[in-house]
């Protein structure tokens, strides 16, 4: 396995996709830092980008290597080596090249400026923290789809589909829930919900750890109580883990039954 | 020379003089008096008593005389949270240069540190009062001055801590240069008319920096509010102008620069906002200008709430807040926003005016969600709302098209702002 | 399998949607529903609860009763006042006493507190005077 995973991953570190990903992170986060003196507004400003950015790339490179990389998967597959071995190497490849560039190219800069003596380093971990679980959790769901959809049209459509309703789509859900039901106490829903999505998740998270979350309000009152207590830390990232969990649970179970 | 001129100097002879025959007893263990109680009893009016440094423990004091209360060398009066410690009857009294220390909490009476009752043309000066429930207590008083004074309470919980300065009931006070710091307000006005308020510092109280409940003709100006749980609250009031403060920090769930209710014929200019929750909420207020102020790095620069008339905003500076404004639909017909800066315009200049020739709209859509459902605020910042704030922008749907700003400037005002 | 996924989220929402119980204000960190001023004082702070479990809190009893009477259509689980001599500790509105008296300063104004018994409003208005109401009258004011 490791060997399949050193593979990939040297394969993938090499591969221009990756490598402008670094850069891009790598410039975006320097210039924040050199326009901003305020730590505080740089991450409100990363943070969008980071959710906006980690699961659309993790999403569309996760389904476009596994595509691409078919031939080679079979090739691997006559060989004699265990199907979970084949597919875990690779999911770990591409998850640990997406992690280290986004690592680099947000951690050098934030190093560079001496981030670990400032107050602000539990905020950035936070951060980053969380934009490395956004890359495995999307990364998993686009293997899971690619395995499951041999037609790349169909796959593609449903990964730009999940990623559009994670994004964006179960938002506009959220707020017609809020409005529909403005009657009844909404702050427990609220809360609720936003664990069943992980950027909405990721996001909270950030945002209650900075001076914004006063914004907020009551609502934010509720999940800065919730999630700053011991059982609320838990049940987060218990969530963010079953988010991660799960799709490799349905690799696993794919990749021992599917006919190549 | 007339007879007006005579009587001018021998007015001013007579000053001096009386000073002479003003008596000065002297407080201190080896004095000849002891105790303050006891001064005071042999004193008449007009007379000093000089309070030497030293530690005096007497319980409540009535001062029922106009005499000058002046301590040298920083005296301490404890109440060892027992009592009330000054009380204040008689006209012309002056306090100064003492250290006023522990009155107790209580939850029925509303002791203070000194207590001016049914006095007038009384000083309050330079003194410094630690932990006294209560600071400095006016009740129906008039023509006083408190002006110098440290009021430092410890109030870390919100209940059972009383407020800086209190006044209630009274007329024409001149409140200045104090800091009042860890009340639970730092000065309240109740029933309190053509009274003036300026270069205080107040910070770190729990509730209002400053707060006027049913007072009219008040003038506030260069004071600092830092760090309170609300920087001033204004409500129920007539004409209390304000100018040249700073409303800073003031940052919480709950927390406002300046909150505004029922209030009415009021002019607010040169104020500085920053880094407020919300910079001034306006609710049931009418005929209020806001003119050259600054707004910088609020969460919500302006929040207007029911019942609002005649709001006009006029070349103030928006800059940098992560909303500047949230309103009912309705307010744009009744009140007005122009030629103001907003640092989020972004229309174009053609003909170099200096005011962009596409009107700004202030009001975001996601704010008009929150005002029906606070709750939505917990999607701030997500990517489903900054679309649906952008395609708003673009081509306004739901937004009120008469909340508007029709000369956006271009640059911002150069104000006169202290720092 | 798609609606195995969808049940956790189903039990959820049932879960959260009813419950109609009073919760503490946090003093210092709350505004008034209806004054927006921040609720510091536990003695006079009230609050109601609808019967769709809906909470609002208001620094003083004059602001809940203000906003009480706004809504006569709405009903309330709840409406909850603090006792005078034990602050924090909720009473049932309807059933408290109350005593106006200017020698009693409340938030709002309107110098009114609530006490648990007739007894000790009545007590309270021996030594600072005023008068004494109940929840009927109270709403008659």
């Amino acid at each position: 396995m490791l060997k399949i995973f050193r593979f990939y991953f040297f394969d993938l570190i090499r591969s221009r996709w990756t490598v402008l990903y670094a850069l891009f992170y790598l410039l975006l986060t320097s210039a924040l830092l050199l326009l901003s003196p305020n730590l505080s507004k740089v991450i409100i400003s990363l943070m969008n980008i980071v959710l906006f950015l980690v699961p659309l790339i993790a999403s569309m490179l996760g389904i476009m290597y596994f595509y691409s990389s078919r031939d080679f998967i079979e090739l691997l597959l006559a060989q004699p080596l265990r199907r979970s071995t084949i597919f875990f190497g690779q999911y770990l490849s591409i998850v640990g090249s997406l992690g280290l560039s986004l690592l680099l190219g947000i951690g050098i800069p934030f190093l560079l400026y001496g981030i670990l003596s400032s107050a602000e380093i539990w905020n950035y971990l936070v951060l980053l923290g969380t934009g490395l679980m956004l890359t495995f959790i999307f990364s998993g769901i686009a293997f899971w789809i690619a395995l499951k959809h041999e037609n790349r049209i169909k796959g593609f459509g449903l990964m730009i589909l999940c990623w559009l309703f994670f994004a964006v789509i179960y938002d506009g859900l959220f707020l017609l829930g809020l409005s529909w039901f403005n009657d009844y106490p909404l702050e427990k829903f609220a809360l609720g919900a936003s664990l069943f999505n992980p950027i909405d998740l990721s996001r909270i998270l950030i945002l209650l750890k900075l001076d914004i979350a006063a914004l907020m309000g009551f609502t934010g009152a509720v999940f800065s109580k919730f999630l700053g207590s011991g059982l609320g830390m838990l049940i987060s990232m218990a969530s963010l883990l079953l988010w991660v969990g799960f799709p490799i649970w349905r690799i696993r179970a794919i990749s021992l039954k599917k006919d190549f | 020379m007339t007879k007006k001129k005579l009587l001018l100097i021998l007015c001013g002879l007579s000053l001096p003089l009386q000073s002479m025959f003003a008596a000065r007893l002297e407080v201190c263990p080896s004095c000849s008096y002891q105790t303050i109680h006891s001064a005071l009893e042999n004193a008449s009016d007009g007379d000093q008593i000089i309070i030497k440094s030293g530690l005096y423990r007497e319980g409540n004091i009535q001062v029922t005389k106009s005499v000058h209360l002046l301590g040298e060398g920083w005296p301490v009066l404890d109440g060892e949270g027992q009592t009330e410690i000054l009380t204040i009857t008689a006209r012309h009294v002056l306090i100064e240069g003492l250290e006023i220390r522990n009155v107790g909490n209580s939850y029925i009476e509303d002791r203070a540190g000194i207590r001016l009752r049914n006095t007038r043309f009384c000083t309050i000066r330079n003194n410094r009062l630690v932990n006294t429930f209560f600071g400095i207590y006016l009740e129906h008083s008039a023509d006083c001055v408190i002006s110098g004074n440290e009021v430092l309470g410890e109030a870390l919980e919100e209940n059972s801590s009383g407020n800086a300065i209190h006044c209630w009931y009274c007329q024409r006070l001149t409140i200045r240069d104090n800091q009042v710091y860890r009340h639970r307000d730092g000065i309240y006005f109740e029933f309190v008319d053509n009274s003036q308020i300026f270069g205080n510092t107040s910070k770190d109280n729990l509730r209002y920096g400053l707060h006027f409940m049913f007072s009219n003709d008040d003038y506030y100006y260069e004071n600092r509010f830092i760090q309170n749980g609300a920087g001033v609250a204004v409500m129920f009031s007539k004409c209390i102008d304000m100018d040249h403060n700073i409303f800073a920090s003031n940052w919480g769930r709950a927390s406002y620069g300046l909150l505004l209710k029922e209030l009415t014929d009021t002019d607010i200019r040169n104020n500085s906002f920053r880094e407020n929750t919300i910079g001034i909420y306006v609710e049931g207020c009418s005929r209020i200008d806001y003119h050259h102020n600054e707004f910088k790095q609020n969460g919500w620069a302006l929040k207007m709430s029911g019942g609002c008339l005649d709001n006009h905003l006029q070349e103030n500076n928006f800059i940098g807040n992560s909303f500047d404004l949230s309103t009912l639909a309705s307010a744009g017909t009744e009140n007005t926003f122009d030629n103001n800066y907003w640092s989020e315009y972004s229309g174009y200049d053609l003909d170099h005016n200096g005011e962009g020739d596409i009107p700004y709209l202030p009001m975001k859509l996601f704010n008009q969600i929150v005002q029906q459902t606070p709750e939505a605020l917990i999607l701030l910042r997500s990517l489903f709302i900054d679309l649906l704030n952008f395609s708003e922008k673009v081509s306004p749907v739901f937004t009120p098209e008469n909340i508007r700003d029709l000369h956006p400037k271009m640059n911002p005002y150069t104000l006169n702002i202290r720092s | 399998m798609k609606l195995l996924t969808l049940l956790p989220f189903t039990f959820f929402l049932l879960l959260t949607a009813c419950s109609t119980e009073p919760r503490p204000i946090e003093y210092g960190n709350e505004a008034c529903f209806s004054c927006k001023m921040t609720i510091v004082d536990p003695q006079h702070a009230a609050e109601l609860v609808s019967d769709k479990g809906k909470v609002f809190v208001f620094d003083a009893i004059e602001c809940m009763v203000e906003h009480y009477k706004k809504v006569p259509d709405q009903s309330f689980a709840h409406i909850l006042v603090n006792d005078f001599h034990n602050p924090g500790a909720f009473l049932n509105a309807t059933q408290a006493s109350y005593l106006i008296s200017p020698q009693l300063p409340s938030p709002m104004g309107a110098n009114l507190q609530a006490f648990s018994n007739l007894d000790s409003a009545t007590e309270m208005q021996s030594a600072k005077g005023g008068q004494v109401l109940n929840w009927a009258s109270l709403l008659e004011k």
